[in-house]
């Protein structure tokens, strides 16, 4: 009797210590709650979103904005990218306007940012008919060799076959090695390989006949006829896919270079006679020299900038001077998030710099005029960028 | 009788020995050589005579220098200049040489301040030689306060081109024999003459007008951030004018309040201004009036706003809302590159103006005014009796004096000759008035006659001196009267004419004038503050210390306080900025009020106010020895000697070592016999206030910007040269004011100075001594004091 009064209250006890203890488990830096889109100034959980995938058919790099279309006959999915919204490419870190049209992307979507409910716009009949289009805001947007690479899987050239049908097309064979993954193909497939597919090795374009069966490729698809997938690239061994992988690298450094690091505001502290310290974490899935390069620095800019990463007129003119006054390593950042957060001093305390807002900063690198369009010009351009515009 | 030569024979060796002999009674009792120093004091002789005259003599003359000789007539300027190289010789160590016997230091300052002392005194005493006129130059303020106490003028003498800046001695910047007149003063002083008579000249009196001004329309509000503002006064001409504005003062989140000041752009400075704290539903209406200078004025959130470092500029904002619109919507709601306007809780993040309208009434012409004018220019261009009569009228007043009929013929001849040049009356009677404006009698005081050396001066020119001295301006009517009556020399009326000035609303003009030269306040912001290391030092806080200094002199002399307060009070005179500054209670008034202190909050007296605290500074750390140089010359009335040419300066503390103070660096005053020979006398008076930083703070610890380990706590005890000890500045303060005796005698010789337009010499110090006995039976009032300067023999004479 004493016995099973002893184990009962052992299993209350536990009961009442694991609803004290699990919500404090949670990462305080990330909203669980995934039936809402994240709020501003939160990373959201690893678990939120839904997958989706399909052809890039749109894209707006300018708003980082696009649409995927997973068919021939299924309606464009509109989406806009999350401001620490990562886009890969080639393995490597990348911007929309790195993707060529109609490349197959998988991507993770979420609802929509706090504030953001009205900018990608949506009918209710899609609503009723593709529920998941109300996931429309992207953390993660990936090509195929960048989805199946990270997650550990590769392709093994199982060899050729004819197909068949109206449209007889040339078929590369293959077979997934390594574990199964969520939205990916998971059993044998074929994908149409013709005379436009570029096959990599070693640096080099060659033709098919390099191709063997037992090798363990990586591909890049695109739409094919009748809802197929068509090979667009083929890298056959590492050194290929690393070359396009270092390309891909040292165009994005350019552009975060020349647009600054993006990151958004923690903490205000306004000084009454002007200026004052703003804290920064700056966004993830960038190349880490750019992480170092603000690390090294002591005397910095930092702008204010949109949801959409965009900067106020011409940015350095309209930056703060800034000083980094602390530094701090954030252990197991959040998805979305870098492990990297400043404390600056700014000069001026700009109108934008509050808490959850973006801002860029700019490192020891030289400054360049951009193109007039990247910026918001005017309140006109700053409400025309609010909303998608749907061709 | 033959005498036998063998009694009167001597061997030769008996007649060596006779003229040895012989020779040492000789010089033994010959009387002694006469040294050109005998004149000095007994242990300055003893000095020269022990550690110099041995190589610089008759016989010897090292260096080609013969110091035997050297009288001490220190009114002989190639003596004194001498004399002065022989101080600097003994205070750098140069001399004696290093193989020669070494004074000690006791030795070397009391040589040094005795020869000091004498040879400033020859300085005044040659400055003071005077022949039988005596003719002191107006400064450019009593010139500009002249031209308006006679012809209801406002004249801005500091407009850019418009007068030359007048010297200072030691912060005075009334001393008769540095205000030279050269020809740019000439020149000056003719175009001021022809532009006052022409705004005096009643045909051209301007049209008052009242203008109320709405920022783009009625029912909107001009919000200005700081350094911002709304331009939003433009005025024709100068005048007296009423310039009222309807506003709301917002104060920071941390509770900063805004200044509101209307800024002059021409000279780019502000003339008026005040601290303003209201809400924005309830706005209030304040009201500047007085004498504007023509130009357009900004109405400004006066504020230093900020260059930084590395070229960043901090831009505020300014723009228009609706009336009914609240600051906090603008929140976020502009994207933009300037500074935001409100925080996420909606308060405004810097001190904030919102204006309503501003209302601008004049230029006023004042009943006072036109009677000054009156009767300048004659009615009938044909009689020349009336010409006659208001040419003698007007430069009698101008003049001070009574105006010979000589002098006046020779202006009717101008006119008359102007006239047959073909030039209008009006226009050549204008041109004699400014003649007269431009007379050497107008623009310096003058005293004594040509025909005797009088000792005592006449009527006019005491009451010239006396309104000069309490009033910075010419005499008025009643002044005048009483001197043409002859009686202005009786001491009864002269201490009722006194009494009667000092009850004057123009005492104030001394109030300001007297302490600004006395205490130097011009030092203050000479050196502007590093804005990195001092971010809230600006033009407001700058003129609120200055404010503080000479509100608490109007304070003191307004209650009569004892001189004792000057160095230890319980009270001070505070705004907003200021109490902000001190990290005391803010009043809850706009403006400047009294405020009792509470022991524990160090301050009280003038020694610690922000002004005097930072006028000493670099602009980027506080300097005790200058502080103690300051305190020396100011309050004790001595000079100390300048260091000798070639002086290191203290070197900044390298990052690699241990933080210090600047009172540890300076040990070598006290080690090194040159150097503490003066420094043992300076030292203690500045390192009393080691507890105020170089903008006049209170700390504990010094804070040195390079080195390594925590901020040093400063020390800020010391030993006065009399040997007592204090440790820390209420200590201090209250050895010295125990000693007021000798403050008042200080404080008498300066007001002295500044009354008679001269330095005091030794001649001087009876006179001075009668004033001190005065003022001691009165407990050495303020105002009592300068009440006994007026009245004493002193003010009295040449």
């Amino acid at each position: 009797m004493k016995q099973d009064l002893f184990q009962v209250a052992t299993i209350i006890f536990s009961g009442i210590i694991f609803l004290v203890v699990y919500p404090f488990e949670v990462n305080a830096e990330t909203d669980v709650n995934t039936e809402k889109g994240p709020r501003a100034g939160v990373f959201p959980s690893k678990e939120s979103g839904i997958h989706v995938h399909g052809d890039l058919v749109i894209s707006d790099s300018v708003n980082r904005r696009g649409a995927l279309r997973e068919k021939r006959s299924t309606p464009r999915h509109y989406f806009a990218m999350l401001p620490y919204g990562m886009v890969w490419h080639h393995g490597a870190p990348a911007d929309i306007r790195d993707l060529p049209p109609d490349i197959h992307m998988h991507g993770r979507f979420l609802l929509p940012m706090e504030g953001e409910e009205k900018t990608i716009p949506l009918t209710d009949k899609l609503i009723k008919d593709h529920e998941n289009h109300r996931y429309n805001h992207a953390i993660l947007l990936e090509d195929d060799v960048s989805f199946y690479s990270r997650q550990g899987r590769s392709w093994k050239v199982l060899g050729f076959e004819q197909g068949g049908g109206p449209a007889p097309r040339l078929k590369l064979s293959v077979e997934p090695v390594g574990p199964e993954i969520e939205g990916g193909i998971n059993k044998a497939a074929l994908f149409d390989i013709d005379d436009s597919t570029r096959i990599w090795q070693k640096r080099q374009l060659v033709s098919r006949q390099a191709i063997r069966p037992g090798q363990l490729v990586q591909v890049n698809l695109t739409w094919g006829p009748f809802d197929s997938l068509a090979a667009t690239d083929v890298w056959l061994d590492e050194d290929s896919l690393g070359a396009s992988r270092e390309i891909q690298r040292n165009r994005h450094l350019k552009l975060i270079r020349s647009r600054f690091l993006p990151g958004w505001i923690d903490a205000v502290k306004n000084y009454d006679s002007g200026g004052g310290e703003v804290t920064v974490t700056f966004f993830g899935g960038m190349d880490s020299s750019l992480y170092s390069d603000i690390r090294k620095s002591q005397k910095v800019k930092i702008c204010n900038a949109e949801n959409t990463l965009r900067t106020w007129n011409y940015h350095q003119e309209h930056a703060s001077h800034a000083t980094i006054i602390e530094k701090k390593d954030i252990k197991n950042p959040p998805l979305g998030s870098s492990d990297l957060q400043v404390k600056l001093k700014v000069v001026r305390m700009v109108d934008g710099f509050r808490p959850g807002r973006i801002v860029r900063v700019k490192g020891p690198w030289t400054y360049v005029l951009l193109p007039w369009d990247e910026h918001i010009n005017s309140e006109e351009a700053y409400e025309r960028s609010k909303k998608m515009i749907l061709p | 009788m033959i005498i036998d030569r063998k009694e009167f024979s001597f061997s030769i060796h008996e007649s060596s020995w006779i003229l040895f002999i012989i020779t040492i009674l000789t010089i033994g009792f010959s009387p002694s050589k006469v040294l050109g120093f005998e004149g000095l004091d007994k242990t300055s002789q003893n000095f020269l005579k022990s550690y110099c005259i041995r190589c610089h003599n008759e016989s010897k003359q090292k260096g080609n220098f013969r110091l035997d000789t050297l009288e001490v007539d220190f009114t002989n300027p190639i003596i004194a200049q001498k004399w002065d190289e022989v101080v600097f010789r003994i205070n750098a160590g140069e001399m004696p040489p290093e193989d020669e016997k070494q004074p000690s230091a006791t030795e070397i300052g009391n040589l040094a301040d005795n020869l000091v002392e004498k040879i400033r005194d020859g300085a005044a005493a040659r400055m003071a030689k005077r022949g039988k006129i005596q003719q002191y130059r107006l400064s450019r303020k009593e010139y500009a306060h002249t031209v308006y106490d006679l012809l209801g003028v406002v004249f801005d003498v500091e407009a850019p081109g418009a007068f030359n800046e007048d010297p200072r001695w030691h912060g005075f910047e009334r001393i008769g024999s540095l205000l030279s007149t050269a020809p740019s003063h000439i020149d000056r002083y003719l175009r001021a003459a022809d532009r006052v008579i022409e705004l005096a000249s009643l045909d051209n009196e301007p049209t008052s007008r009242k203008d109320r001004k709405y920022p783009d329309e009625e029912g909107k509000r001009y919000y200005a951030q700081l350094g911002e503002g709304w331009d939003a006064v433009s005025l024709k001409s100068p005048g007296h004018y009423r310039i009222k504005i309807r506003l709301s003062g917002l104060p920071a989140f941390t509770g900063r309040i805004p200044r509101v000041s209307l800024w002059h752009h021409q000279y780019k400075r502000s003339v008026v201004g005040m601290d303003i704290s209201t809400t924005e539903d309830q706005p209030e209406t304040i009201l500047f009036e007085g004498l504007f200078n023509a130009g357009s004025y900004k109405i400004l959130n006066n504020a230093q706003t900020k260059k930084h470092a590395n070229g960043g500029v901090i831009r505020f904002r300014q723009g228009i809302i609706d009336a009914g619109q609240k600051l906090a919507s603008l929140k976020g709601g502009f994207r933009s590159d300037k500074t935001k306007i409100v925080d996420e809780q909606g308060v405004p993040v810097v001190p904030t103006l919102l204006m309503d309208w501003v209302e601008v009434e004049g230029p006023i012409t004042t009943e006072a005014t036109r009677k000054k004018r009156f009767g300048i220019l004659p009615n009938n261009e044909e009689d020349i009796e009336e010409i006659s009569e208001c040419l003698q009228r007007f430069a009698e007043r101008a003049l001070r004096r009574p105006v010979m009929d000589s002098e006046i013929e020779r202006y009717i001849e101008f006119i008359n000759h102007e006239k047959e040049a073909g030039v209008d009356f009006r226009s050549a009677y204008k041109s004699a008035l400014s003649g007269i404006l431009v007379s050497r009698n107008f623009f310096n005081i003058e005293e004594g006659s040509p025909n005797e050396n009088r000792t005592l001066l006449n009527n006019f020119e005491l009451a010239s001196r006396l309104s000069y001295f309490l009033w910075s301006s010419m005499p008025d009517e009643q002044l005048f009267a009483t001197a043409r009556s002859g009686k202005l020399n009786d001491p009864k009326m002269l201490s009722k004419e006194i009494k009667r000035m000092i009850a004057d609303p123009k005492i104030d003009r001394f109030l300001d004038s007297f302490p600004r030269q006395w205490l130097q306040l011009h030092r203050v912001g000479m050196f502007q503050p590093d804005p990195n290391l001092y971010p809230e030092y600006g033009p407001w806080l700058e003129e609120s210390m200055i404010l503080e200094t000479t509100k608490y002199f109007s304070e003191m002399f307004h209650k009569n306080l004892s001189i004792r307060e000057f160095i230890d009070s319980d009270w001070t005179m505070l705004n907003s900025k200021l109490a902000t500054h001190y990290g005391l209670k803010k009043p809850n008034n706009s403006g400047f009020t009294r405020v009792k202190l509470k022991p524990e909050s160090g301050r009280g007296g003038l020694l610690t106010h922000a002004s005097i605290l930072s006028l000493t500074s670099d602009g980027t750390r506080h300097r005790p020895v200058h502080r103690g140089a300051w305190l020396s010359e100011v309050i004790l009335g001595h000079i100390p000697p300048p260091p000798p040419p070639n002086v290191d300066p203290l070197e900044p503390v390298k990052t690699n070592q241990p933080k210090t103070t600047i009172r540890s660096q300076l040990e070598a005053h006290t080690t090194d016999a040159n150097c503490a020979s003066c420094h043992s006398k300076i030292d203690p008076l500045g390192l009393a206030f080691e507890n105020f930083d170089a903008i006049g703070r209170w700390r504990l610890r010094e804070r040195i910007e390079a080195g390594t380990g925590e901020n040093p706590l400063v020390d800020a005890s010391g030993t006065l040269p009399d040997g007592k000890v204090f440790d820390g500045p209420e200590q201090f303060k209250k050895l010295l004011a125990g000693n007021d005796k000798k403050l008042a005698e200080a404080f008498i010789e300066n007001l002295s100075g500044y009354a008679l337009r001269r330095l005091m010499t030794v001649d001087d110090k009876p006179y001075i001594k009668k004033i001190l006995e005065t003022s001691a039976s009165k407990d050495y009032q303020l105002k009592s004091i300068l009440q006994s300067v007026a009245e004493s023999e002193l003010f009295r004479r040449r």
